[in-house]
């Protein structure tokens, strides 16, 4: 057996497996947070950030760590390093931030959008939740809010292309005039 | 003025007692003078590792309660000229001894050693209290183990909510032909999940069992885990060591046909 070991050794990473299992657990263990909490922060900087740049969601790293805080104890840090392919060309800030300033009725329209690409975003991942993907159901009116995820999201894009545009486009000029 | 240094884990079977053992005694060979105390009462095993369990009279609740002299519950290691233990008690139970006390007896044995090592018990209750009350520093052992890991990560938390001075990591038991194969996490990957200061990496070695056996800690002798062991006592004291080269190769026969460990 060991003859054979040194010629075909097998490089395993059980090592490597281990280390993320127990970054994942000391999150929670960290903050008190239960990790579904944490699992939604981390989707919902997603959805925010997506709206404004492509990030790379298979390598993006999302943990938290101890780092020293001013007085030199070390308190628990959220480090993330979230990879940006892009910034995409129809940033969606000035309705966003249009429609915050309006009416704040519309202000929860967008909190539910961003509920929505969060699950879109998911999906994306190839692990999306039943509870989260819950609410998304119910909101029919988001449909034709789907620009953001244009260029994240091809299938999406490609879908409902036209409509959207027209729509940034109208935004665009509400807030050019204010 | 002494120094308390309290050597824990949070997890059992990481090696603590085995730490406070090598860690005392290779200070001993250093020549200060050191008292070991076992605070893990009803469940002692200080004494046996150091190979002085048949000369106990007294122990750590007597001097607690005012049956006898702390002089006279100190048992002199012959071996060393300046090493003594303060066993614990094996028929008590924990609350025997509270914190506030333990704190006045360290204070009290400050003035006559220069490191006082404090063997926690396992867990974070009442004996963890105890042990860390009158603690001035704590070295933290922990495997890589995922299990060990999480539990130090726990104890350094608590730690820290104690205002300890200063807290010291020791990575215990690592087997570098593991770590190579990937199979092991290192004691690089240990360090940056826990984010404390490394004092110590003690490869797995069988002469600790040996030396268990023997009740003659091994520290200071030519084994990698008695050289680490070594350097952790000198780090301990302030002086700058560095690391020991844990992964220096097997030849290329033995491990060809050698054993698999």
């Amino acid at each position: 057996m060991a003859f054979w070991d040194y010629f075909f050794k097998k490089k395993s990473d059980s090592a490597t497996h281990a280390v993320d299992r127990i970054k994942f657990v000391l999150q929670s263990d960290r903050t008190g947070l239960p990790q579904e909490t944490l699992e939604r922060i981390k989707n919902d900087i997603i959805s925010v950030l997506s709206k404004y740049v492509d990030i790379e969601t298979a390598d993006l790293d999302f943990n938290i760590t101890k780092a020293p805080s001013e007085s030199g104890a070390m308190t628990p840090a959220l480090c993330a390093n979230i990879p940006i392919k892009g910034v995409k060309r129809n940033t969606p800030a000035a309705p966003a931030k249009a429609e915050a300033k309006t009416d704040t009725a519309k202000s929860t329209s967008e909190t539910q959008k961003s509920e929505e690409k969060k699950d879109e975003t998911k999906k994306d991942e190839g692990e999306a939740k039943k509870p989260e993907s819950k609410p998304v159901i119910k909101e029919e009116k988001t449909v034709d809010e789907n620009p953001e995820l244009g260029s994240a999201l091809d299938k999406t894009f490609t879908f409902k292309k036209e409509p959207p545009k027209e729509k940034s486009v109208e935004e665009k000029k509400d807030t050019s005039q204010k | 003025m002494g120094e308390v240094i309290v050597v824990t884990s949070g997890k059992g079977g990481v090696g603590k007692t085995t730490t406070t053992a090598n860690v005392g005694t290779g200070l001993a060979k250093l020549d200060k003078k050191v008292v070991l105390i076992d605070t893990d009462i009803g469940l002692r095993n200080l004494d046996v590792v150091m190979g002085l369990e048949n000369r106990i009279v007294y122990n750590l609740v007597d001097v607690i309660e005012g049956n006898c002299k702390i002089k006279q519950a100190l048992i002199k290691d012959k071996r060393y000229p300046n090493l003594y233990l303060l066993p614990s008690a094996q028929t008590r139970d924990k609350s025997a001894v509270k914190p506030e006390e333990m704190k006045q007896l360290c204070d009290q044995l400050k003035g006559e050693f220069d490191y006082i090592i404090i063997d926690c018990p396992a867990g974070i209750e009442q004996g963890f209290e105890n042990a860390v009350a009158g603690a001035d520093r704590a070295l933290v052992v922990t495997t890589p183990e995922v299990s060990a890991v999480r539990d130090a990560d726990r104890i350094i938390g608590l730690l820290e909510a104690h205002e300890m001075k200063k807290t010291d990591l020791i990575v215990n038991r690592i087997r570098m032909d593991m770590v190579k194969t990937g199979d092991m996490m290192s004691s690089d990957d240990v360090v940056e999940i826990l984010a404390v200061n490394l004092i110590g990496i003690v490869p797995d070695d069988e002469g600790i069992i040996v030396a268990t056996n023997n009740g003659e800690p091994l520290v200071g002798n030519e084994s990698k885990a008695g050289q680490a062991y070594m350097n952790i006592c000198r780090r301990v004291t302030g002086e700058e060591v560095p690391f020991l080269d844990l992964a220096a190769k097997k030849g290329f026969f033995k491990r060809l046909f050698g054993k698999k460990k």
